[in-house]
């Protein structure tokens, strides 16, 4: 008898428990999971349709403790729907468990889970901030790395939460206008330099109008005139990405998960709930069916901070 | 009497520039105008070679006389590069060699300043009473542009009160220099002189350099007294747990308008201060890294750096496109058709971070 699937059910079970305690996955599970994730994923829209009650997150960057936090305040999957924008990777030490577990939990509950595009997710930005030198750290060797960044060229780049709700990592592009353009991009390749996929996950909303350049080196800035056109034109209630405010007078709103950003920073992450009303809601009467969680880092993680090493040479 | 007579590259002049209120002396190293083009021409290069690095004293300016063009358009930009603690001007002149060529055209209207900074090189200042508080190099480096500037740019005397304020300042800091960069970047005195565009600060990280400073005295009672030769030092200089790792480089060099760019040699460096970290997850300046290098990228690789600090200040509209881009791969993935800002032919060597 063959053995059984990754893909079995009780199997990807046990996994997605080992994964709960933290530990990492063998190299060919973590091979044959992105493999799954990756035909699930190329079925997806880049403007992938989700439907309402669901909990909305920000950037994880590797910080696993605080993503466990996150699903005992939120609710676990697959009881409560979640929508991930991005940035799952990086930065914060548990970069591989963070991943390891949202695709376990894709494969499992495909109908339960978004998991959208950040700009970690790409092989350029891995290699400088950490999930690189990770994967070779506890694997020995950067196949985890190759697998994990094959499959995040899958990743849908925005989500569309009861066709109201337009949910991106970064922000809107100069080059589109409508979600039909963002629907017809060829998302299926490494970030590039610049172009609308890029600016998805680069641009910021900022106070001044129109359109401006990004200090960030990427992507564009863009005003409370260009929200408004856009929702306008899209029949949309607001926008959500990465980050934590209103904007736009609450024509976006950014949404930030990763609680002591960097284990330094102090934050407080959030999360947002969708409830099941919103989809038969208008005009300002949306705003009171959203509703935001705060959250405090989970006690462990300020562990992860011993042995930090300095350069020989800094005077 | 000077340290060591080391030729001033190709391309580079040196003046004397006085500060009248204090009396100090600064020896500033300059280029671009219409000094880079010529020097692409061929025609100056042999001769300031051959003139070597002056030592103090007045300032013979024979072959500015010509320099015509400058004078007659003015320098729109100009960069103020500042080198690190124990460095000096000299620092910048390969990676703003390199610089100059991807400028092409418009290096005619780029003037690049590197003063040697207080207690530096071959600058002297008074009193010399070794204040190297933060609020002295800044109020002395700051004498020492206003000086340029009311001497016409260039540092001659006699031309008192004709030079052009230039356009946009932009001012590039290494660790020491980068933090004089950000406080004189903020200073007001720089009004009368132009308006800052750029703030570019190269491996500076306060919360690192916090952590690294018991290791100073120790560092800096390891330097040896003497070299017997230029060679020597050179050596000493480029050897094991320096901070320069490239050989042709040490030879040479033993508002909401404002953008600002950070160099870091690796993240763990941002990591290391929590700001830092908060101001770059909200977008407020880019990051560009440069791994494999020591603490004196731009001197490490000074091609790689020039494309970044010209990246960033075609990016943000400081310098006009010189044509040289293609020369490095600018462009894009050829798949945008419906752009509707202006697209710059410009490519990142890497992507800033969120």
């Amino acid at each position: 008898m063959a053995p059984p699937s990754v893909y079995d059910p009780g199997l990807l079970e046990a996994h997605i428990e080992s994964l709960r305690k933290g530990q990492i996955l063998p190299e060919n599970v973590v091979w044959s999971l992105c493999e799954k994730a990756k035909e699930i994923l190329q079925e997806e829209s880049n403007v992938q349709a989700v439907q309402c009650p669901v909990t909305i997150c920000g950037d994880i960057h590797g910080q696993f403790y605080d993503l466990l936090e996150l699903f005992l305040i939120g609710g676990d999957c697959p009881n409560t729907n979640y929508l991930f924008m991005g940035d799952y990777v990086d930065r914060g030490f548990y970069s591989v468990e963070v991943a390891s577990l949202l695709i376990a939990l894709k494969v499992r509950h495909r109908h339960r889970i978004t998991i959208l595009r950040g700009n970690h997710e790409s092989r350029q930005i891995t290699q400088v901030y950490g999930f690189y030198d990770e994967c070779q750290r506890k694997y020995g060797n950067p196949n985890v790395w190759k697998s994990f960044t094959d499959l995040f060229d899958y990743l849908p780049m925005t989500a569309l939460v009861e066709d109201r709700i337009f949910c991106l990592h970064g922000g809107l592009s100069p080059s589109i206008d409508t979600l039909d353009h963002a629907r017809n991009l060829d998302r299926f390749q490494e970030v590039p330099h610049e172009g609308p996929m890029c600016d998805l996950v680069w641009s910021d909303p900022d106070e001044r109008c129109g359109w401006g350049i990004s200090p960030r080196g990427a992507g564009y800035t863009f005003g409370q005139d260009i929200t408004e056109q856009f929702n306008h034109v899209n029949g949309l209630s607001f926008l959500i990405m990465e980050g934590y405010q209103w904007t736009h007078k609450q024509g976006v709103v950014t949404i930030f998960s990763a609680p002591n950003y960097c284990y330094r920073c102090g934050n407080q992450a959030a999360l947002m709930e969708v409830d099941e009303q919103f989809g038969s809601t208008e005009g300002q009467d949306v705003y009171q069916y959203c509703n935001f969680i705060r959250f405090d880092p989970a006690p462990r993680e300020d562990a992860g901070r011993q042995g930090k090493r300095q350069p020989d040479y800094f005077l | 009497m000077p340290i060591a007579q080391v030729p001033v590259p190709s391309g580079w002049q040196q003046a004397q520039v006085l500060v009248p209120s204090t009396g100090s002396s600064f020896c500033v190293s300059y280029a671009g105008g219409n000094l880079l083009s010529s020097t692409a021409s061929g025609t100056h290069t042999k001769h300031e070679t051959a003139e070597g690095r002056r030592p103090s004293g007045e300032h013979t300016d024979g072959d500015l006389d010509d320099d015509s063009d400058a004078d007659a358009n003015g320098e729109e930009t100009v960069l103020v590069f500042l080198h690190g603690a124990g460095h000096t001007s000299m620092s910048w002149t390969l990676p703003c060699l390199e610089f100059g060529k991807l400028l092409g055209s418009v290096a005619s209207e780029t003037l690049m300043l590197a003063p040697d900074l207080p207690f530096h090189g071959q600058t002297r200042v008074l009193p010399d009473d070794r204040d190297m508080s933060m609020a002295r190099l800044v109020k002395e480096l700051l004498g020492c542009l206003q000086a340029w500037f009311a001497l016409g740019g260039r540092g001659r005397a006699g031309d008192a009160g004709v030079g052009r304020k230039p356009l946009n300042m932009v001012f590039v800091g290494h660790s020491l220099g980068g933090a004089c960069a950000i406080h004189l970047a903020r200073d007001p005195g720089l009004a009368s002189i132009g308006r800052v565009r750029g703030l570019c600060v190269v491996d500076m990280v306060e919360g690192a350099a916090m952590q690294s400073l018991g290791h100073m005295h120790e560092r800096v009672q390891k330097v040896p007294a003497r070299f017997d030769s230029i060679e020597a030092a050179i050596e000493w200089s480029v050897g094991a747990g320096q901070m320069i790792r490239n050989e042709e480089s040490a030879a040479l060099s033993v508002p909401a308008q404002l953008r600002k760019l950070l160099v870091l040699a690796g993240y763990s460096l941002l990591e290391s201060d929590r700001e830092l970290c908060s101001a770059q997850m909200q977008g407020a300046f880019e990051v560009q890294f440069m791994q494999g290098g020591g603490h004196a990228l731009h001197e490490d690789f000074p091609r790689a750096w020039a494309r970044i600090l010209y990246r960033f200040l075609r990016w943000n509209g400081v310098v006009r496109e010189g044509g040289r881009e293609g020369e490095w791969g600018g462009g894009g993935q050829g798949w945008q058709t419906r752009r509707r800002f202006p697209r710059l032919p410009v490519a990142p060597l890497s992507f800033p971070p969120p």
